[in-house]
């Protein structure tokens, strides 16, 4: 199903204006990358010269991150995580999300009559023996929600009413089914990674107002955040789709995954950090009003200029560029 | 408040439909004094660092810098002792240097007659802009008289919104709606014109200074084209400027394309000068030129080539352009037989007998400062430079001298402080004189080979040129060798560090 932003408006309250195209093209471009961050063998570079940067990250990111919630997770990782959670040793310490509740898990001992539908399941224990060692069957499709406990040494309660988990975001509910949204909200994974100025980005992420207008014609407000689900503004509780690398982050070392898609807010951020995520697909947001900005560009015409491969005469899928908007795209080896 | 987004929506509004106009203003009396003083400045040379022209010229320039991009008429802020004392110092050059006096006199007299006249030509033409906004926001490159500035202008019209913005607040601003900026472009942060902030952006400034604006694309090792050659590339960009309102502006739109050749090109140029030492590269720009050939020129202040330059059908010239203001669509005369460097040999004939002395002790330094820029770091030696009294030490001019093509500091002292750093103090006669006849040989070769190629140029049907943009002219035989005019029809906006061989190199596009 190809994702639409038609229904998301600009506002809360009773003040709801469209998105304007611009907006649009950073969706877009979003969702193509996320495809493009999957090829193993090259990644795909972006450097975008803009009038302002504000807006061009996290929107480019919502795009990025709806179109994995949209896919949700491969047969292929289901099974390879399922295969996972059935090769660990019994009484493995898991956190086990279902619905709007979070339980602690044991996995059980005993693994027999686990066949439903000729459907292999995995048992674990959410209660202890004196409280019936109440079970739960965790189907392939459910792999995701269960996540190995950090603190293996835990117990299990004899009445478990799990721990409420904040609830659904509006604009996640909104944009997603509910088999989408227990995908989402079941494990933390990280999309996009920011390299730029948190301030910024929460301001744009958890103070602007957006809302979705549902098929009833009634709006429910919501902030961007809602779906990007950036860590650094979500509770600890809260699983999280993508982070802002901050000082304690460059100092301990950035581990970025193949999948993540890593975005320079900035030409500061692209100066400063790139070489501590370089080798994974990136989007160089540079605003052209800051004063680093000569240097961001000769620096990004110098590594297009030697590391780049092949043609980027196959720009088509970038679509309209807006106005005022300079795009260059090249590809570069793993 | 507004959402902002929408905010940041009215800066991509602007994006899509802005408009430029550069207003040049004449002004015969100002425009010489502008021209006087410079040139002024130049004749006095070395004794322009004398506290006697110093003060003179500090208080010229202070008062040409106010008026070119103020709002002042040419009378105000002007104290009488400052009149007084530019006048006595006139006075006093008869005596202690008579060879400028009459020069003195001209700018002095030109100053005078200034002061007297309330013209304020900058102002006047900006009350007459037809209003576009209710607001009008001027930007002022200089701060430092914004409150007179402010009380003339709420003087003289008072029914005008007028609001006195910083550049830094035109970045802040989301929509200005309508900007004046006074005095050239290049006073002001590129960003006011390539991410605006309003939708009608006026300069206003004097028709002398340089109001060249030049827009283009960032990205890319590209090639620049003229307006209307823009071609399909990976490159997005919508042209926000399409007219001008002044007939005299200069105003130019222009984008790149680069082809896979001149990326391969830049490419196995620039990760072949990686090895090369610090002394031995330069900062160059790629030029494509006529039937798919290519060369890469230096950049900086100092370089320069040959343009043949075909002024109607009769009038032929060769002239030295510097390379900043090289233009597509200029002829460009290189060197094509490899190996006969022209200036070389004939400056070598007009040092006669002496050359292989002159060239021989040229060489001595040159090769000791090459040994010493290899055994130690370009800033230690700049360092070491500086710490002997040296004022022109730094890396560009250290790469030049090091250079066999180039001389070496102008300045006698320049020259024995880095004599005494090379430790070859006791031979700075010997260097000096050398490299002073050299310089002159080479200036005398150069003005022949002009001469020479003007003159073949002016009994040759130049047709073939401007139809193939390329002509290859034959030296008479006493300079030997051959000179090849080629059109410029690209100009890179990219600049790259390359080493010193590649550069004045034509090169073939179809070998990359």
């Amino acid at each position: 199903m190809v994702l639409s932003f038609s229904t998301l408006r600009i506002g809360g309250g009773s003040d709801h204006d469209s998105l304007p195209d611009w907006v649009y093209f950073f969706l877009n471009l979003g969702i193509e990358m996320s495809q493009r961050s999957e090829d193993a063998k090259t990644r795909t570079m972006i450097a975008c010269s803009l009038p302002t940067r504000s807006f061009a990250a996290p929107f480019f990111a919502l795009g990025i991150v709806s179109d994995r919630i949209r896919k949700g997770a491969s047969d292929a990782e289901l099974e390879g995580r399922f295969q996972m959670l059935t090769l660990l040793p019994a009484e493995t310490k898991f956190l086990y999300r279902k619905r709007d509740k979070l339980f602690k898990a044991v996995k059980a001992i005993d693994q027999r009559d686990t066949l439903i539908d000729k459907e292999p399941h995995l048992r674990v224990l959410i209660q202890n023996e004196r409280g019936g060692n109440l079970a739960e069957l965790v189907s392939k499709k459910r792999a995701m929600a269960l996540e190995i406990a950090a603190n293996q040494e835990f117990s299990l309660p004899k009445n478990t009413k799990g721990v409420q988990i904040p609830p659904v975001p509006v604009l996640l509910k909104a944009f997603f089914n509910v088999e989408e949204v227990n995908q989402a909200l079941s494990r933390s994974r990280m999309d996009v990674l920011f390299v730029g100025n948190v301030s910024k980005l929460h301001e744009e992420t958890c103070l602007a107002p957006f809302s979705y207008q549902d098929r009833n014609g009634v709006f429910h407000d919501g902030m961007l955040n809602d779906v990007l689900q950036i860590k650094n503004f979500c509770s600890s509780r809260q699983v999280h789709r993508s982070r802002i690398v901050t000082k304690a982050d460059i100092k301990a070392g950035i581990d970025v995954s193949p999948e993540t898609v890593v975005v320079f807010d900035g030409s500061l951020s692209f100066l400063h950090h790139f070489h501590e995520c370089r080798g994974r697909v990136s989007l160089i947001l540079l605003d052209r009003t800051e004063p680093q900005y000569q240097e961001a560009v000769a620096e990004i015409n110098r590594r297009r200029l030697s590391k780049k491969i092949g043609s980027t005469s196959g720009t088509e899928w970038l679509g309209v560029v807006p106005a005022g908007v300079e795009v260059m795209v090249w590809e570069e080896r793993f | 408040m507004k959402h902002p987004l929408l905010q940041v929506n009215e800066v991509y509004k602007i994006q899509a439909s802005h408009l430029i106009g550069i207003h040049e203003i004449q002004h015969e009396r100002f425009e010489e004094f502008c021209r006087q003083l410079p040139r002024f400045h130049n004749l006095l040379e070395e004794d322009a660092s004398d506290e006697h022209w110093r003060q003179y010229l500090a208080t010229l320039y202070a008062y040409r810098n106010r008026l070119a991009q103020g709002l002042l008429s040419f009378n105000a802020l002007v104290k009488p002792e400052e009149i007084e004392r530019v006048e006595r110092l006139t006075e006093k050059s008869k005596h202690v240097f008579p060879q400028y006096y009459e020069a003195a006199v001209q700018v002095t007299q030109l100053y005078r007659h200034l002061t007297e006249l309330r013209d304020n030509p900058l102002f006047e033409r900006l009350i007459s802009l037809e209003p576009r906004t209710d607001t009008l926001n001027i930007a002022l490159g200089n701060q430092s008289y914004s409150e007179c500035i402010k009380k003339l202008f709420y003087a003289r019209c008072q029914e005008r919104k007028v609001r006195f913005i910083t550049a830094s607040a035109a970045r802040r601003g989301f929509n200005l709606g309508w900007l004046v900026l006074l005095g050239p472009p290049y006073f002001y942060p590129k960003h006011l014109f390539t991410a605006p902030r309003a939708g009608r952006i006026d300069v206003v400034s004097y028709a002398w200074l340089d109001n060249e604006l030049e827009l283009g694309l960032d990205f890319g090792a590209g090639i620049t084209y003229q307006e209307g050659q823009v071609g399909g590339s990976e490159i997005f960009w919508d042209k926000v400027v399409k007219r001008s309102l002044s007939k005299h502006s200069k105003l130019k739109v222009h984008t790149w394309k680069m082809t896979p050749e001149e990326d391969r090109l830049l490419w196995k140029t620039e990760s072949e000068s990686a090895t090369s030492p610090a002394w031995e590269k330069v900062t160059a720009r790629l030029y494509r030129l006529a039937n798919d050939k290519a060369v890469l020129l230096e950049q900086g202040e100092k370089f320069s080539s040959d343009v043949l330059w075909l002024a109607g059908s009769k009038e032929v010239d060769v002239c030295r352009v510097k390379h900043r203001e090289l233009e597509v669509g200029n002829y460009l005369l290189l060197r094509t037989a490899k190996d006969h460097n022209h200036v070389l040999e004939m400056s070598r004939q007009f040092l006669g007998d002496e050359a292989e002395s002159y060239f021989a002790s040229h060489q001595v330094w040159k090769r000791r400062l090459r040994n010493l820029l290899s055994k130690h770091r370009m800033q230690t030696v700049i360092r070491h430079l500086r710490n002997n009294g040296s004022k022109r030490a730094k890396e560009i001019n250290l790469r030049n001298w090091a250079n066999e093509d180039t001389i070496g500091p102008r300045d006698l002292e320049e020259f024995s402080i880095l004599l005494r750093v090379l430790k070859l103090e006791d031979r700075l006669k010997e260097f000096w004189e050398a490299a002073k006849k050299i310089h002159e040989a080479r200036i005398r070769a150069g003005f022949q080979i002009r001469e020479n190629l003007c003159r073949l140029a002016m009994s040759t049907d130049l047709a073939q040129l401007e139809m193939e943009g390329e002509y290859c002219f034959q030296l008479p035989d006493e300079v030997g060798g051959s000179m090849t005019a080629f059109r410029i029809e690209g100009i890179s906006e990219q600049k790259l560090g390359i080493a010193r061989q590649y550069v004045r190199v034509v090169m073939d596009l179809n070998d990359y």
